[in-house]
């Protein structure tokens, strides 16, 4: 698979895109805020004094997925696959050096490791704990908006705030606190009563609704599924003959031994559902997909809504990044992280995107405008990479399978004769 | 013997302590390497408070380097299942207050360095900002 390659020099821990800025946390624990767009705008000048249109679809928003099914009708023309390669070869390696003002963000003087930013948000975590404040370009202010407020105290392996909880992963234990107010436009953040898992989780991924945790010490994982069915306000009749079923099978699922729930406002509540085999693991997943760590190497499955599983068939070559010791599930296919490296396993093979250990590596598989991104941080330096994970740039003979793009999810509103994909497939 | 710190007039009380020195007794206490004597105990110690890698209130974190620059392994590697310590930890926990080292390695299960002090030391290798972010965020670590 091709990336363009954006570099930016010196030294950082962590960096995240959102919203179109980018967050650096120096290795001094300073942080500051750049105007992302501002910046591929100058980096990569298009015609009339504006960004290039290629690279505003390509680091800007990812507008390029939206069109690709109307463009494999153009790019039958191989002129117009000449024209694209072209142009995409200017843009390979680009250096996104930082030469203008940039935005200082006091932290405090605390010594943070990771950041994070969810719901116009910026997550701190590092030795004292985790911290918050709104900040960012959610609603019409750009600046920080509040305090940063202390959530929980210790040292933090790392934060992972979303929709339903913010999860704090210390030694021993994940704590999830359940966010019952959260809004771009407030300035507080009001949790519930904290629930605690006993085990460090180093990921939390979400099985469709239900979030799945990968232990940090051991290949082992645990999941749990949120079970509506025991709110009194919503009796099975109500449901559709489907829904009825999938219910059916989520509550045989549930673990006999499961006698701690999680507890949102007193009613919403999470029960541990048996994983079989796959508890002897570690459960990398997003909505549709897992990726399985045991010893013997790393297994992808199409992870279905009712738990069954069916093998994607990409084989690991572990002579590409060694031990993995993270995976990251994002929509052109999954990143692992290894002692070797970080490498990408997409439709169209095993791409090495970095050599050697790396400081920090993330995809955004939830936000739109930077699905394709892959921003790896290093010893001097962060690359920005845009996978072209794009069928009109291939030839038509070429054009394999997908393992389920959201591009192609965008294409079947524009053509409902398309193809059906692996992924986004519910089982009757 | 006692180190001076350059936060007056504290003044920091060091003995070895002689469980770190028993092979015997490697199972609950790590060990120290033999070529790692009292007194360069006492001289990693001297310098970990002199660079202030630590706080007396809490613990002093100390390093030794090779004449290559690169970070000295601190411990007898075969009595601990061939885990590298490249650093050391000193605690004082008694009353009256007496600091002792012992060598360690990373581990997600135990203390670390902080943060600004494990990367004051990253420019040493086998050390690096990648390890050192590893540790921070609780990461399987190796040297």
């Amino acid at each position: 698979m091709q990336f363009l390659k954006a570099t930016i020099p010196g030294e950082y821990l962590d960096g995240f895109l959102y919203r179109g800025h980018l967050y650096l946390l120096r290795i001094d624990s300073s942080m500051v805020l750049v105007n992302w767009d501002e910046l591929v705008s100058a980096r990569c000048p298009g015609p009339a004094e504006q960004v290039d249109p290629l690279a505003e679809m390509l680091f800007i928003d990812n507008s390029l997925a939206r069109v690709d099914r109307r463009m494999l009708r153009w790019s039958g023309y191989p002129e117009l696959r000449d024209f694209f390669n072209k142009r995409l070869r200017a843009y390979q390696d680009i250096d996104f050096s930082l030469r203008a003002p940039i935005n200082p963000v006091d932290l405090g003087g605390r010594a943070v490791h990771s950041i994070e930013l969810y719901f116009s948000h910026l997550w701190l975590a590092g030795e004292a704990g985790v911290s918050m404040c709104q900040y960012g370009p959610g609603y019409h202010r750009k600046g920080r908006r509040s305090t940063i407020t202390p959530v929980i105290s210790g040292h933090a392996f790392s934060a992972t705030p979303e929709r339903r909880f913010l999860w704090v992963s210390q030694r021993g234990m994940t704590i999830g606190f359940p966010i019952e107010k959260i809004a771009s436009d407030r300035v507080n953040v009001n949790f519930g009563s904290p629930w605690e898992l006993p085990f460090s989780a180093l990921t939390v991924g979400w099985h469709w609704s239900d979030p799945t945790f990968a232990s940090r010490d051991e290949l082992r994982s645990r999941a749990f599924v949120y079970a509506d069915w025991l709110e009194p306000d919503k009796p099975l009749a109500r449901l559709s003959a489907e829904d009825r079923d999938t219910t059916e099978q989520r509550k045989a699922a549930v673990s006999k031994s499961s006698s701690d729930a999680i507890m949102i406002g007193g009613k919403k509540t999470y029960l541990e559902i048996e994983l079989g085999d796959l508890a002897r693991s570690r459960v990398f997943c997003s909505r549709e997909r897992a990726i399985v760590q045991k010893s013997s190497g790393l297994t992808a499955l199409d992870w279905q809504y009712d738990f069954s599983r069916s093998d994607l068939g990409v084989s690991e070559d572990r002579s590409e990044h060694g031990d993995a010791e993270r995976v990251l599930i994002s929509t052109f296919g999954w990143v692992v992280e290894g002692s070797l490296g970080v490498v990408a396993y997409t439709r169209q093979g095993c791409t090495s995107l970095a050599q050697g250990e790396v400081i920090q590596v993330r995809t955004f598989p939830s936000s739109i405008r930077y699905e394709n991104i892959v921003l790896i941080v290093l010893e001097d330096r962060i690359e920005i990479l845009s996978m072209l994970d794009y069928d009109f740039l291939l030839a038509p003979g070429d054009r394999i399978r997908s393992i389920g793009r959201r591009s192609e999810f965008y294409s079947r509103w524009h053509d409902d004769s398309s193809e059906k994909t692996t992924a986004f497939r519910k089982i009757a | 013997m006692t180190v001076r710190t350059t936060l007056a007039p504290l003044a920091l009380h060091h003995e070895a302590n002689p469980v770190h020195r028993d092979p015997s007794r490697s199972s609950h206490h790590t060990q120290w390497s033999p070529g790692i004597d009292e007194s360069d105990e006492f001289a990693i110690f001297s310098e970990s408070v002199a660079r202030a890698w630590g706080a007396p209130d809490a613990s002093y974190w100390g390093i030794r380097l090779q004449a290559d620059g690169h970070l000295e392994t601190l411990n007898d590697t075969r009595l601990h299942d061939d885990r590298i310590a490249k650093w050391c930890r000193f605690v004082g926990n008694m009353t009256p207050q007496i600091w002792h080292g012992y060598p360690t390695w990373p581990d997600p299960q135990r203390d670390c360095p902080p943060q600004a002090v494990l990367l004051a030391w990253a420019r040493y290798r086998p050390l690096s900002v990648a390890k050192v972010a590893k540790i921070l965020r609780g990461r399987q670590c190796s040297f």
